[in-house]
């Protein structure tokens, strides 16, 4: 029919698919290369900064949540004997599990976070501390972090404990200052101290406040 | 083109997606540049979202209709339809969309009993989101680096949030007793399991987050990170497996947290925070199995939330339960959205039918404009131009619509479709036989004009191109499609294989007039939507908020709405056997009634009992209402099954009822309204490529406005609010 040839027609759209990629965002006008980079940063650091105080607190938590049930099951006169099987593996999954994912999510949060904070040309600011280990027959592997960011606090380190109360705490530890302005962690294990995971906070001195936390495996000498 | 006349846009059907095209491509801006005409089968407009009205003006819908907090699309719409009708309803009663729906915060999943005895129920209570959903745009919302931090958030929402109600829970858990020993150790292991839960969960949120951040520009390389990630959701997954087996609420936590987990490691190991593709680069992959790839256990995969997302969208391939097909993609997309954008509430609930508050407000904001409604009208066949008339580049298009006139309205007046109930315009349960010509024969007949089996018509009407169209919007549902553009399906392999690639599922559902309240009836928390129950009817609304909009003398004390997929053969029926949607009423029917007798008790535990069953005396008749008695009839006998005849059930087993579902695998072959293949023709409706592609009111109306892009560039795309998305 002569009306068809000339029906009317559309415009072919500008595009014919939405844009998926990862940061599009929906509404509104992408913003300028220039302002994406420094935006980027800001919000990394930000993100980690939570992060790893989320980390740190429920850390802190689950340290004070053992030790008030600690302290329940002693006023009770409970001894590890008289734990059944669950409650004992518990314990000590959740110490060793503690250390393990809060040392390493938290090793990997702190690295991450100078990687970013050095990208973008601010200083990190994680104090270092060297390591000081003294056994006579006794291995340690020990970890301890202190929280990005605090500065001119004084540390001190209180006994630390391990799951199994009939281990006694390993009581030496503490930090000193070498040739008048190095920290270092000074570790003391008595010779015949029970090997195991042992567990602790690191305190500044003046507000009580945890400021970091330390974990030291005890071996034996003779084990590999 | 130069154009002295209005450009004449055939609107066929009347759902979501058509209205909304309808509704952008008459905006006053437009200056008229368009003329529309809506072509409708029966005598109602809303598609899926139809509602009628019953006896006691009972709401009657299609099934059960909640609108989602992100449905920024749709509430932009509806909004600016209530600015427009001002005050001009029906009756002169002025309503704010806020009148029209309120916030709903509570969602609850069902799970089996470990005993086997019964089913819990969890409910969560989602926190008020800033804003209003439909209101401008707030910054970078739909961002996978934004949805990976604010996972941590919603772990930590979900871990305090999720509560469940077992009865014998709530007996064996009291005020903390520590008068012996044994309570003793029992809340110090509760304590420290929960704290090595949280101190788990806070690792992982924290390594996800640290993820998300690296993948924003870490020179380090992705496999270390994937490693690191890995090793500690083995590590994790490995010493709590075997101990949440022994703690139902423990376990449920982690339940979600192992999903998140898995959703987490998913995104790092498929590279989709970079990937051009977004989280369609997973759509061929099925959602469990796409989790379980990335670690997630068995026991999350067949958790409660898991088969409450799958109810939720009805992905059950031919509404077989033992088929579950969800596009892990798809799934996702809408999963963030779901809960990570939405305003103001979680959930949107309606206080009347659907037709009343979307629909109606629409249909009379669109006649305002000088749109022109055309009811009874069947689109039978879409008809493409000769090939021949393709030669020198030329495009193919629509040559002409065929229609089935399916009642001729009295005179060749346009037909009224709405009623008034309590003052406010509603869509009846069936047409006004006084407005059609043979409307006494027409109504002794009881003619269905809403089955896509019913064929009697009373003549049939041909538009041609340019003489009485220029564009169409194809706004009918995915089902029609076979049956209504048979020569594109001929001619265009696209078309083809999406016929063959995009599903739809047929749906069940019944309502309950009640006369007890949740309370009486054995329900003790708040009213919610619940679902992963019991199949076929794993989905149950509370919707006593209606009552008021109904017309009872007696209102019963609660409405009870139900639904799930409808298991059928393969093969759909083809036109003549008529006995296909009998059948498949009666088979929701045998269904309802085993439901209630069988498994309604595990919600409402004083509603029925193992031994003698359902109560059927709860069902409120609304023939009862109809007499001057202000008593109930009393009956020769006790109430028994029968009395459910006096409820409401649909089998939506029509072809345009059906819900389109996202099979892995379909999404590619779906086609976009933007495509210009047929350069007169554009598609409408959520079984379209619309960005969001789900079976939803906000895919349909996304998929209406770039219908009305593509036929005038308006709206602007980056203005159709989550359609670039990842």
């Amino acid at each position: 029919m002569a009306g068809e040839k000339n029906h009317a027609t559309r415009q072919d759209p500008e595009r014919t698919g939405p844009k998926r990629t990862a940061s599009q965002a929906g509404g509104g006008s992408p913003t300028s290369a220039g302002a994406e980079p420094a935006r980027r940063a800001a919000n990394h650091r930000e993100v980690i900064d939570q992060a790893v105080k989320l980390a740190y607190g429920v850390v802190d938590d689950h340290i004070a949540q053992g030790r008030r049930a600690a302290e329940r099951l002693r006023q009770g006169s409970y001894s590890s004997a008289d734990f059944d099987d669950d409650l004992r593996q518990c314990l000590d999954r959740a110490l060793r599990l503690s250390k393990d994912l809060g040392v390493v999510g938290v090793d990997f949060l702190d690295v991450m976070r100078r990687r970013a904070a050095s990208r973008s040309g601010t200083d990190p600011s994680t104090p270092e501390a060297a390591l000081e280990v003294n056994s006579k027959r006794r291995r340690a592997e020990v970890k301890f972090h202190i929280r990005p960011g605090v500065r001119g606090f004084n540390p001190t380190v209180p006994p630390i404990h391990s799951a199994d109360q009939n281990k006694a705490p390993l009581s030496d530890v503490h930090f000193e200052l070498r040739d008048g302005s190095r920290p270092v962690l000074v570790v003391n294990i008595p010779e015949d101290h029970p090997p195991g995971v042992y567990h602790g906070a690191i305190v500044d001195s003046k507000t009580h406040e945890p400021q970091g936390f330390i974990s030291v495996r005890v071996i034996k000498e003779d084990n590999p | 083109m130069g154009r002295s006349r209005p450009i004449k846009v055939a609107v066929i059907g009347g759902g979501c997606a058509a209205m909304a095209a309808a509704f952008e491509l008459t905006r006053p801006e437009h200056k008229g540049r368009f003329r529309l005409t809506v072509y409708q089968t029966g005598w109602r407009l809303g598609g899926k979202g139809a509602s009628g009205r019953g006896p006691a003006g009972r709401i009657e819908e299609h099934g059960l209709h909640i609108w989602l907090g992100y449905y920024e699309n749709a509430f932009k719409l509806l909004r600016e339809c209530y600015n427009e009708l001002g005050g001009g309803a029906r009756g002169g009663r002025r309503e704010d969309w806020r009148d029209a729906f309120f916030p709903d915060p509570h969602i609850a999943i069902s799970e089996p009993q470990r005993s086997g005895a019964g089913w819990a129920h969890l409910t969560a209570h989602f926190p008020p989101a800033d804003g209003l959903p439909g209101d401008p745009p707030a910054g970078d919302l739909f961002s996978l680096r934004t949805y990976v931090i604010r996972s941590a958030i919603l772990l930590r929402t979900l871990l305090v949030g999720v509560e469940t109600i077992n009865p014998s829970d709530r007996k064996e858990r009291g005020v903390d007793e520590l008068a012996s020993p044994g309570a003793i150790v029992e809340k110090a292991a509760f304590l420290l399991r929960y704290g090595f839960l949280a101190t788990a969960a806070a690792a992982v949120e924290a390594l996800a987050v640290v993820e998300a951040g690296l993948k924003m520009g870490s020179n380090l390389p992705a496999g270390v990170i994937l490693r690191l990630v890995e090793a500690v959701a083995a590590n994790v997954r490995a010493r709590i497996e075997n101990w949440v087996a022994t703690d139902d609420d423990v376990r449920r936590r982690w339940e979600i947290v192992d999903l998140v987990l898995a959703v987490l490691v998913g995104v790092v190991r498929f590279g989709l925070l970079a990937d051009p593709r977004g989280l369609d680069a997973i759509n061929h992959f099925d959602c469990r199995e796409w989790l379980r790839l990335n670690g997630a256990s068995e026991r999350a995969l067949n958790s409660a939330f898991l088969r409450g997302l799958y109810d939720l969208v009805f992905a059950y391939e031919g509404g077989d339960p033992s088929r579950p097909r969800l596009a892990a993609g798809d799934a996702l997309r809408g999963g963030f959205r779901m809960f990570y954008t939405y305003r103001g509430a979680f959930f949107w609930k309606m206080r009347r039918g659907m037709g009343d508050v979307v629909f109606a407000p629409l249909y009379e904001v669109l006649r305002r404009r000088g749109v022109r409604f055309k009811f009874f009208h069947r689109l039978e066949n879409v008809r493409l131009s000769d090939p021949g008339a393709e030669e020198g580049g030329k495009r193919a298009y629509v040559q002409a619509l065929e229609f089935s006139v399916q009642a001729k309205v009295r005179e060749g007046r346009d037909y009224r479709p709405l009623i008034a109930v309590r003052g406010r315009p509603c869509w009846p349960s069936g047409p006004d036989y006084a407005q059609l010509e043979n409307g006494a024969a027409l109504e002794a007949e009881a003619r269905d004009f809403e089955s896509h089996w019913e064929r009697t018509n009373a003549g049939a009407r041909t538009l041609r191109v340019t003489r009485d169209f220029d564009f169409i919007v194809l706004g009918v549902g995915l089902g029609a499609i076979p049956h209504v553009c048979k020569e594109f399906i001929a001619r265009d392999t696209r078309w083809r294989k999406m016929a063959n690639s995009v599903k739809t599922v047929a749906t069940q559902a019944f309502q309950l007039w009640l006369s007890e309240d949740l309370q009486q009836l054995g329900w003790e928390p708040p009213p919610v939507t619940l679902s992963a129950f019991v199949k076929p009817f794993d989905t149950w609304s509370d919707m006593g908020q209606v009552v008021p909009a109904e017309d009872w003398r007696r209102p019963p004390q609660t409405i009870a709405y139900f639904c799930g997929a409808l298991h059928e053969p393969d093969e759909v029926q083809t036109v003549g056997e008529d006995e296909y949607h009998a059948a498949s009423r009666e088979k929701v029917r045998a269904n309802a009634l085993a439901f209630l007798d069988r498994e309604v008790r595990h919600l409402w535990p004083k509603a029925a009992d193992a031994e003698s069953g359902f109560r059927w005396e709860l069902l409120v008749d609304a023939t009862d209402q109809q007499s001057r008695r202000t008593t109930p009839r009393r009956r020769s006998r006790a109430p028994d099954q029968s009395r459910f005849d006096s409820q409401f059930w649909v089998a939506n087993v029509n072809p345009t009822d059906r819900y389109t579902q996202s099979i892995p695998g379909s999404a590619e072959h779906r086609i976009s309204p933007l495509d210009n293949t047929y350069d007169n023709l554009t598609v409408a409706g959520d079984w379209t490529s619309c960005g969001l592609n789900l079976g939803c009111v906000e895919a349909a109306v996304m998929s209406g406005r770039l219908a009305a892009h593509a036929l005038s560039g308006s709206p602007a795309l980056e203005d159709i609010v989550g359609y670039d998305h990842p």
